[in-house]
């Protein structure tokens, strides 16, 4: 069960900053008169003068006076800045309308890669993978894709080759294992060599030597979706010392 | 009543390996880019092949880089011996879409049309036994008179067991119903791959492989009818254009 | 209907392992995923599960009008719902080409096949007789939902009882089951479906394909097999095949595995029965949902899984155990953790990413094996540990005494090792007013 830092039992009408929040509460301390400035994140709206939570989570604080609710989700709601792994479903004229596990397909102008002009297009199939940046991401309109950033290098992005293996998990443990103290990434890196991309939708690219390996590494991520910092370790060295071979 | 008499006589008269009488005929229609007529036995089929054109209906149903190949199934309200009240959209008349669809879908070289569509319609005139089987062969000629390339005849043929061990091949509808197995088979007579196979009722395992092979052998006896009747048809249609000449 | 998007990549992949001889969840070729079955309160009701696919099945009855052409004999119906609940590529409403494909399967397999008595449903020649409907809902769609569906008509109707009906001279009385216990149907085989995936023109036969394999693979075979090894069924799909050899072979291996599914579709009646005849508290659906978790009904979502088995019980073990020692911290921030940009006015980015340590509750003792005893595929490791056990409890037989061996037996059963395992590491939850 859940141990007592975190205040859960209590389920009225006031949010409590670091305890489990259902939709409908009220965010006390935000609505209060005295902040100046307070930032909402993803999960929390202001609805007349309060500030209500509208998803159901951890609700968290960073200073200064910014608050979000960290919520279990599978299906990936597009932001600015983010990158995601696509896949390629249609060509269209001038876009390739690609799939990125959200609401609308999102469209990718095939003039956002490095060294492509109009008569020398890109080698892009449907079925493909990409590895893109969205540009733009309202709730009006379709999300835009790029394959370049703002000074026109490709860097990382680009088609992902055809070899290795994709798979899908949840948006919170994407945010997990990209956090700088998780060690399974590096900690399998060291030992098994392995290309890997991460999209921010909740899909996961990995490239090893082999099937094995690529299996190896897809368990360790999917393993730790509920496991602390200590477990992800221990995971890791129990699966590396039992296959060595690997 | 025995399904095979002592004689080695079935019901209608044939042996067990005989298949039924057919007879066909291509270009019946004008309106369709093909169509073709087909009697198997008592069965008795039209088909109509319009195509390949652009898709109809929605524009995304279309597929980049093959054709969409769609069939219809429907049995005429006279076809069988009570009226039947819906002549399509019922579970069986849905399922023998598929079916159909999957058989000529492995002999259409789809690639050579992407985003087009190709219809065949099927309309049974009077069902004994082996609809689907009829239907198949229809299609194929069909598809011959209307042009488009093909891969190879498909063709489907019956085959059921019968009193547990002696084969019997293009059963009619008594004998479906008599409760025997009963199963089917749409080959590529040529290169001897299967398309669709399927069967109902029940026997026992060890009988599959004579089975099988007893509808692949109706298969070939069939492909050799059918492309008998392709030849004969062509040379009726290709005459015309030398006597022109002539005068 | 919307079509499943797969990526080239996926693909290639799932082809280069299984022509490795791997498949992505661990199992080997011929291995089933889990099965449970769990019957109802109701006659007839039960909810299956193999893997992730789930399917519930429900048969009712209710006097009719026989047909014409057959005037002696009762009706049976089967109808399957595969709606958009299912999966996000299937329409509610319209008819869609796998639940046809579905519903003639099995209609086939349990109608066609003539596997129960229509006779015996009878009561008034040419005027009434039962008509048996079974009717079949797929709430998660994951791969061989045939295989699934067949496995739960077959459990619910063997499970089923119609109630008892006597006929005086006008009409017909039909007795609650206060008056008279119901009777079950008389079944006079058991039919169930088995599917395969083939790759590669055939060299490479899967069986209880994913969700995932089944779309990637060339053909799709599934055949209605019972346990006398006759064919009730089948239906080929995909592109062609070149043999009529290789149809027999998978028929050959369809009805080994068939067989072992019949007796354990056997054995978890039995036990129902057991439960019924003495007058425990027959749990019904509801051990399904167990509320001591949060997270009763969700599966794993390891979508791939190690061939090792030991390796897959330590890694459950590491996570159990300190699932109770998570604490949630809520992080003070420090800037370098988090960088929420604020975008504008009421609104923030989460644009990097902390380190999210979740409270949860346990992990259930459902969600860990402890079916597994009951499942009917056979995973290396788990039927040696078996053999060890016995071989163990038969030392002790010989050295202490040669009475009630069957009363040693069961204290070292498997189930019974595992729960002591986990009653050390779990808190041991009252359960309280099952109904």
């Amino acid at each position: 069960m859940v141990s007592e830092d975190v205040k859960v039992g209590h389920f009225g009408r006031e949010a409590i900053v670091g305890s489990v929040v259902l939709p409908g509460q009220v965010v006390e301390e935000a609505s209060s008169a005295e902040q100046k400035k307070v930032t909402l994140g993803p999960g929390v709206e202001r609805v007349k003068e309060n500030i209500v939570v509208c998803n159901s989570g951890i609700l968290k604080k960073s200073e200064p006076n910014i608050y979000y609710v960290d919520n279990l989700q599978k299906r990936y709601t597009p932001v600015r800045k983010e990158c995601v792994i696509g896949v390629v479903t249609m060509k269209a004229g001038d876009i390739f309308k690609i799939d990125i596990n959200s609401s609308e397909q999102a469209s990718l102008s095939y003039l956002a890669f490095e060294n492509v002009s109009k008569k020398n297009r890109p080698r892009i199939e449907v079925g493909d993978l990409v590895y893109a940046q969205i540009l733009s991401a309202s709730k009006d309109m379709e999300p835009e894709l790029v394959c370049v950033n703002s000074y026109g290098k490709q860097v990382t992005m680009g088609v992902l080759p055809a070899e290795g293996f994709l798979f899908q998990c949840s948006i919170n443990l994407i945010r997990k294992i990209l956090s700088p103290e998780c060690p399974l990434l590096s900690k399998l890196g060291k030992r098994i060599p392995y290309e890997t991309a991460i999209g921010m939708n909740g899909r996961i690219w990995i490239k090893a030597k082999n099937v094995d390996a690529t299996l190896l590494i897809g368990n360790a991520i999917l393993a730790s979706e509920y496991a602390s910092t200590e477990t992800i370790n221990e995971i890791c060295d129990n699966l590396l010392k039992k296959l060595p071979n690997v | 009543m025995d399904l095979i008499s002592d004689q080695g006589l079935r019901v209608d008269g044939r042996r067990a390996g005989e298949l039924r009488r057919i007879r066909c005929k291509l270009g019946v229609y004008d309106q369709p880019d093909g169509s073709a007529y087909l009697e198997q036995g008592h069965t008795k089929v039209l088909a109509a092949v319009y195509g390949p054109h652009q898709i109809r209906g929605s524009r995304t149903k279309a597929l980049q880089d093959s054709v969409v190949i769609n069939c219809q199934y429907s049995m005429a309200t006279f076809s069988t011996g009570e009226r039947k009240k819906r002549p399509r959209g019922d579970r069986r008349s849905t399922e023998m879409t598929m079916l159909l669809k999957q058989a000529v879908s492995a002999v259409i070289k789809a690639e050579l049309y992407p985003r087009s569509q190709i219809d065949v319609f099927l309309e049974v005139l009077q069902a004994d036994g082996g609809n689907y089987c009829a239907c198949v062969n229809a299609a194929t000629l069909a598809l011959i008179d209307a042009g488009i390339p093909l891969r190879e005849y498909v063709v489907a043929c019956t085959a059921s067991l019968a009193n547990g061990k002696v084969p019997l091949v293009d059963i009619s509808h008594l004998e479906e119903t008599m409760g025997g197995p009963n199963l089917t088979v749409a080959a590529l007579p040529l290169s001897g791959q299967i398309a669709v196979m399927e069967m109902s009722q029940r026997f026992h395992i060890d009988h599959l492989e004579e089975v099988t092979q007893l509808a692949l052998q109706g298969c070939r006896d069939i492909y050799k009818i059918l492309d008998k009747a392709v030849k004969e048809h062509l040379l009726e249609t290709g005459d015309f254009f030398p006597q022109l000449e002539s005068n | 209907m919307k079509e499943l998007i797969v990526s080239t990549c996926e693909k290639n992949f799932i082809r280069q392992a299984v022509s490795q001889g791997k498949r992505l969840d661990g199992r080997k070729f011929d291995d089933l995923r889990k099965l449970d079955i769990k019957y109802g309160l109701e006659w007839g009701s039960c909810v299956t599960t193999l893997g992730s696919t789930k399917v519930v099945a429900q048969v009712s009855c209710d006097v009719q009008v026989p047909k014409t052409s057959r005037p002696n004999e009762g009706l049976l119906f089967i109808n399957v719902e595969l709606s958009g609940m299912a999966s996000v590529h299937f329409e509610s409403g319209k008819i869609n080409d796998a639940e046809v494909k579905i519903n003639r399967i099995l209609e086939k397999c349990f109608r066609e096949s003539k596997c129960i008595d229509l006779e015996a449903l009878c009561i008034v020649a040419e005027e009434k007789v039962w008509n048996v409907r079974v009717d079949l809902n797929i709430l998660n769609y994951e791969g061989n939902v045939v295989g699934c569906c067949s496995i739960a008509a077959l459990a619910a109707l063997a499970h089923f009882r119609h109630p008892d009906v006597t006929s005086t001279g006008e009409g017909i009385i039909i007795h609650s089951e206060a008056e008279r216990d119901a009777i079950p149907l008389t079944i006079h085989h058991y039919p169930v479906a088995v599917s395969f995936a083939l790759f590669d023109q055939g060299k490479h036969i899967i069986h209880d394909p994913t969700a995932l394999e089944e779309h990637v693979s060339d053909v799709q075979l599934v055949v209605c097999v019972n346990s006398y090894r006759e064919l009730c069924g089948l239906y080929l799909e995909g592109s062609s095949i070149k043999t009529v050899d290789l149809v027999v072979r998978c028929s050959s291996q369809a009805a080994k595995i068939a067989k072992r599914l019949v007796d354990y579709v056997r054995d978890t009646l039995q036990e129902d029965q057991n439960v019924r005849n003495s007058n425990m508290q027959v749990p019904g659906l509801v051990s399904c949902v167990n509320e001591d978790s949060l997270f009763a009904l969700s599966q794993e979502r390891l979508i791939i899984k190690l061939t090792d088995r030991e390796l897959q019980e330590k890694i459950k073990e590491l996570t159990t155990e300190t699932e109770e020692k998570l604490d949630v911290e809520m992080k003070d921030c420090s800037n370098e953790d988090m960088k929420i940009v604020s975008t504008g006015p009421s609104s923030a980015e989460l644009v990097s990413n902390l380190d999210v340590k979740v409270g949860l509750g346990d992990k259930n003792a459902w969600m860990v094996d402890e079916g597994g005893d009951y499942s009917s595929e056979s995973e290396n490791s788990e039927v040696e540990l078996v053999q060890e056990v016995s071989r163990h409890e038969k030392v002790i037989q010989l050295e202490l005494s040669g009475d009630s061996e069957e009363e040693e037996v069961t204290v070292l059963k498997p189930e019974n090792l595992e729960q002591r395992d986990l009653s050390q590491k779990l808190p041991k939850k009252k359960k309280s007013g099952k109904k």
